[in-house]
């Protein structure tokens, strides 16, 4: 899964734009997996955002490329902590569209996500608490090891790992129930 | 194998649960790969742009440079209309500056600055200051003008001064009766002046010896001692000043002592 490189990175601390479109591209869509299912309002508007704060910043990069993965999931997960508080902080005021209203289509986010074996994944996660939920995502969509979910959190890793814990140990008892019920 | 499934199965031994008896778990959450689309999304034009290297980094700098720049430039800019502003309050500028800013003030301010003219007044009125105080000193004719008349007429004093001092100016006492004609043309100095006339009157040859050097004209350079002790008392004399002053002189008394010190 991990295409990026440390030469990549390098050349791409270094200007060169062929290293930074391949950084881009190996990246960019994890991050937006990410965003979606992390719930924001404008996923690919948040992707941009996140590449354009790190990219100026690769000069001073270090640990290659999964220094890179953390630094780039790290702007990721700040966004889209960002956007979950300023959307919980009042109501959120949009233009009704009818081609976006789910009672008479699928929404976009369920058309993307693939259909509803993926909006089943997405409540089963909603049922953990945030930080449960944060590990897991990052761990699969970020494909990021213990140790860079940890530095992405900020967290030490055997937290992280209590945190993966009881998150998994939480989805297996919640599916033994659907199974009872089903 | 996919990739997410595997990192579940990762995930899992890393949490000491039996992936076997967690095998719908594992396919549940190895779905959420579905929501990484592999077909890259075009980014938008910003970050095309910067990818394209056409935006240079300084332009996408973090808020947190700009804003500290921001506030360092303001904060130079500050001090420095501040310490601007205080040198010229205290009229310390340059005079081209200065100018400026008074004018700028005169026109935009609720208050005003002083010009440099204001400075050249001060400094004008320290040069005469000066002059007179280490004359009168010197001279020790000071002290007599005070108990002669202390509140208004001091170019009245200025003859008694004299009068009081020792008896070594005798001479030149005596020829100054006529002089006060010549005195009016010099505005400021006028005390001085008629000290100067009675000694050109009286003895030229003297005066001539004496303060060739110190003023341009030749005629009141020989009481160039003598003249400050009557101008430190009457700061701003006029012409008719100068008359008055000449009255004492006329009485003979006080003419008679102020050439003495010079000597």
């Amino acid at each position: 899964m991990a295409g990026l490189e440390d030469a990549v990175v390098a050349a791409a601390g270094r200007g060169d734009q062929v290293a930074v479109e391949e950084l881009y591209r190996d990246l960019a869509p994890r991050v937006l997996g990410y965003l979606r299912a992390r719930g924001v309002e404008d996923p690919e508007g948040l992707t941009d955002e996140v590449f354009m704060t790190v990219i100026p910043r690769l000069a001073e990069l270090r640990g290659g490329a999964a220094g890179c993965r953390t630094l780039v999931f790290s702007v990721a997960h700040a966004r889209a902590v960002d956007d979950l508080r300023r959307r919980t902080r009042g109501p959120h005021l949009s233009v009704y569209e009818q081609e976006l209203d789910p009672r008479l289509v699928d929404s976009a986010e369920t058309v993307v996500m693939g259909g509803v074996a993926t909006e089943r994944v997405g409540q089963l996660l909603d049922e953990l608490g945030e930080e449960q939920r944060a590990v897991i995502m990052l761990r699969i969509l970020g494909d990021l090891s213990l140790e860079q979910t940890a530095g992405v959190l900020g967290r030490s890793v055997g937290s992280v790992k209590q945190l993966q814990r009881r998150g998994l140990l939480r989805l297996r008892a919640l599916m033994d129930d659907e199974g009872r019920i089903s | 194998m996919r990739e997410s499934e595997a990192r579940v199965r990762e995930m899992l031994a890393e949490s000491d649960i039996d992936a076997r008896e967690a095998e719908p778990l594992v396919e549940r959450l190895s779905e959420l790969d579905r929501l990484v689309d592999e077909t890259v999304r075009e980014p938008g034009p910003e970050l095309a742009a910067l990818i394209a290297g056409l935006v240079t980094s300084a332009a996408v700098t973090p808020f947190r440079r700009r804003h500290a720049r921001v506030l360092v430039a303001a904060a130079v800019a500050f001090g420095t209309v501040g310490v601007g502003g205080i040198a010229a309050a205290a009229n310390e500028l340059p005079p081209g500056a200065q100018r400026v800013v008074a004018d700028f003030s005169l026109r935009y301010l609720p208050f005003t600055i002083p010009g440099p003219e204001a400075r050249e007044d001060e400094v004008d009125l320290d040069a005469t200051d000066p002059t007179p105080s280490p004359a009168v000193s010197e001279e020790g004719q000071a002290r007599p003008v005070e108990p002669a008349e202390t509140p208004e007429a001091s170019p009245m004093q200025r003859p008694q001064a004299p009068a009081q001092t020792p008896g070594t100016v005798p001479e030149k006492a005596p020829s100054p009766p006529p002089a006060p004609a010549p005195v009016e043309p010099q505005p400021a100095p006028t005390p001085t002046a008629p000290t100067d006339e009675a000694t050109e009157g009286g003895a030229p040859v003297e005066g001539s010896d004496t303060s060739a050097g110190e003023e341009p004209e030749p005629t009141t350079s020989p009481d160039a001692e003598a003249a400050p002790t009557p101008s430190e008392p009457s700061s701003s004399p006029s012409p008719g000043d100068s008359e008055v002053n000449t009255r004492p002189w006329d009485g003979g008394e006080s003419g008679v002592p102020s050439p003495s010190p010079s000597p």
